[in-house]
């Protein structure tokens, strides 16, 4: 077995802020390294099926991974890789996943956009936009009527606000004011349209505002510190009661898919559209006196946890023929 | 007492007792709870229960669904109402897509106890947007079990056997039916399993099989096939899924003739299903085609003299039964 990814437990009472925030950045240089290899393993073909890669949106689920806590729940999208790292699914797992072996967190019946692990309350990336912010609507309900202690967490992009299920959804957070933290995710790409091409509203907060007693945040999604706080800010609401949809800006640097030419992008995607987070967290953290070899350390530690996981990954078996048909009924 | 039990109160005593008996239950819909339900079947759950576990919501099918498949996640198990079975266009997306597939896409590890009740039934002109049968459309989704009681006591112990399932079931009335009596009130708990079929008459000269509605029909239409000198085997399949394909089997083996009946259309159905198996599993023991009874490849119409044409009968069912038994049709009764 290799080694987890970055532990998303709470942090020591201790220099709290220095401790968090290098967490918080050991899983951003983290997911970059891992989603840099999966843009890899699809153009090397060893990845079978769609790939979509959340690069530039880092600090977002860095944000995550440390206020997140095990028994909270999360519900994901077609790009959430990431967001299982931050949520502690181990790197080996998530990988394994992705080549579709037995040692997937879905044993390789997932796959990419469906990636589940009942250990850690991750239940399920999503083929579907929008759908999961109904899911997760309804787990903060049942959460709260079982009376568990943790609240419920669900990722979203932009393009999701314009789904009936977002408005639905909403409306019944709003009704039943449940611990839910609608965490939108706004990378200014909804698949291949600009947001401003197709929104006929300013922010995604703005169509929340309608639907009382939702709490609304924003935040600067390639700025770590920042999305450390509001993300922080999220999840008090949520674990006092109520539901709270935050909105962070990034930019998705990638294509929609791996493999998407892209043409309706005038720069042709890349590094350098939008801020890097981790350019943006690495001067945070030298600001805050940490440095920089530390980081550069950091950096070198997690792109190897990231190769070792992809070794161990190869190693495992493809799921046995045999057993196509198990699962499809509860047991 | 022996008063003679309704469908409706079928249905709605099991699903009292489940709320009385495990706190995880809640009930969800439109106008469930303080308006007690739009065909009473909630009556005076939100009274016993409170709004914290009967919860009534706006028109908002996708968030409610979705939102009870989500807490089933939780723990909690969920019974959420939609109002119409025809509705379901609103709300395919999390049983299609999410509940019917979270057990296979987690491997295993997570499920949803997920308990959908909902209505069909044709007759009454509530025409195309208010009468269909669409039990084979969910059928055809692997990951969901489709339950279709016929009889009140069968309505109790279907819709407890749906609670105590580990997955997403779709429990889906006939609200031709509610108003039905036959049988006496069940014992508190009473459960009939998922997937075993019922025989409701014994017979060797053929297979009769329905559900829900239509198998009132066939019930019709045994009494005169038996004047036609046929002794009908008539099997309630209960539920769709799980099939009790074996139940059919065991009789076509005996009787090697099969009728199937169903108020949904024939294209594509549950008869077309069981038409294939049993020509192919049982080909050597038929002596005739098997016969389907069921709707035209239409809408449900309006008019009442349409909608008579369009559905099953218990004369159809007995032409169809001679037919598979080499006898001519009988004409007709003049209107
Ligand atoms: C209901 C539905 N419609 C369309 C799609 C195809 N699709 C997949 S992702 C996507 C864009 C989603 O954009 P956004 O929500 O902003 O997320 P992002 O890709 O930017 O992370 C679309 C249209 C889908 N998966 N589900
Ligand atoms: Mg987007």
């Amino acid at each position: 077995m290799t080694k987890a990814g970055p532990s998303a437990s709470a942090p020591a009472e201790d220099d709290i802020d220095q401790d968090r925030a290098l967490r918080a950045f050991e899983m951003m240089v983290t997911i970059r390294a891992f989603e840099e290899g999966a843009a890899a393993g699809y153009r090397s073909s060893e990845i079978p099926g769609a790939v979509h890669v959340s690069i530039g949106q880092e600090a977002i689920a860095g944000a995550l991974s440390v206020a997140v806590r095990p028994d909270d729940a999360l519900l994901s999208t077609h790009r959430g890789h990431g967001h299982c790292i931050a949520k502690g699914v181990s790197l080996e797992a998530v990988w394994a996943e992705l080549l579709g072996r037995t040692t997937g967190c879905s044993g390789g019946r997932g796959g990419s956009m469906h990636m589940f692990s009942a250990e850690h309350n991750v239940l399920g990336t999503n083929g579907i936009v929008g759908p999961n912010i109904s899911l997760a609507v309804g787990h903060a309900l049942g959460s709260r009527h079982i009376k568990h202690s943790g609240v419920t967490v669900v990722m979203f992009g932009e393009g999701a606000a314009a789904t009936g299920a977002f408005h639905e959804s909403l409306q019944l957070a709003s009704l039943w004011k449940v611990p839910v933290v609608l965490l939108c995710e706004n990378n200014s790409f909804t698949e291949f349209t600009p947001f401003e091409d197709w929104a006929t509203f300013s922010s995604v907060r703005s169509l929340a505002e309608r639907y009382r007693g939702i709490e609304l945040l924003q935040c600067d999604g390639t700025d770590l510190l920042a999305s450390i706080d509001a993300v922080d800010r999220a999840f008090e609401i949520a674990r006092a009661g109520g539901p709270v949809l935050l909105e962070a800006y990034a930019r998705r640097w990638h294509g929609h898919y791996e493999g998407d030419p892209q043409r309706y992008r005038a720069d042709g995607g890349g590094a350098g559209d939008g801020r890097d987070p981790l350019e943006v967290g690495r001067e945070q953290l030298v600001a805050k006196g940490i440095a920089a070899e530390v980081l550069d350390e950091i950096a070198a530690r997690s792109s190897q946890a990231v190769d070792d996981a992809l070794i161990a990954a190869r190693l495992a078996d493809e799921p046995d023929p045999a057993t196509v048909l198990d699962h499809v009924y509860a047991a | 007492m022996t008063r003679e039990y309704r469908y409706l109160d079928g249905i709605r005593d099991a699903l009292t007792h489940q709320m009385a008996t495990d706190d995880r239950v809640l009930t969800i819909g439109i106008d469930v709870g303080r308006p007690d339900g739009p065909y009473t079947v909630t009556k005076g759950l939100y009274a016993a229960f409170g709004g914290e576990r009967v919860l009534d919501t706006p028109i908002a099918e996708m968030g409610f669904v979705g939102a009870a498949v989500g807490a089933a996640m939780a723990g909690a198990r969920p019974m959420v109402e939609l109002m119409y079975l025809d509705f379901i266009g609103s709300c395919l997306e999390p049983l299609l897509n999410q509940a019917s597939k979270i057990s296979y896409m987690s491997n295993g590890a997570l499920s949803v106890p997920l308990v959908v009740r909902t209505q069909m039934g044709t007759g009454g002109s509530a025409a195309a947007q208010h009468s269909q049968n669409l039990e084979a459309m969910l059928a055809h989704i692997p990951g969901l079990k489709v339950v279709v009681p016929a009889t009140p006591t069968d309505a109790y112990g279907l819709l407890t056997s749906a609670f105590a399932d580990p997955g997403p079931v779709i429990y889906i009335e006939n609200r031709s039916l509610y108003r039905f009596r036959s049988g006496e009130r069940p014992d508190d708990g009473y459960a009939v399993p998922l997937g075993q079929a019922r025989t409701v008459t014994s017979g060797d000269d053929v297979t009769l099989i329905s559900y829900s509605r239509a198998l009132h029909d066939c019930m019709t239409a045994v009494p005169q096939l038996q004047e036609d000198g046929i002794a009908v085997d008539l099997i309630d399949l209960r539920s769709i899924v799980p099939l009790d394909f074996e139940a059919v089997a065991e009789s076509v083996r005996r009787t090697h003739r099969a009728v199937i009946v169903h108020d949904a259309v024939e294209t594509f159905g549950v008869g077309a299903e069981l038409t294939a198996r049993i020509s192919t599993e049982l080909f050597d023991w038929l002596d005739a085609p098997v016969e389907r009874v069921a709707a035209g490849y239409a809408p449900s119409p309006f008019a009442p003299s349409l909608e008579r044409a369009n559905l099953p009968n218990p004369e159809r069912v007995r032409n169809a039964v001679r037919a598979a038994c080499g006898l001519a049709a009988v004409e007709p009764a003049a209107a």
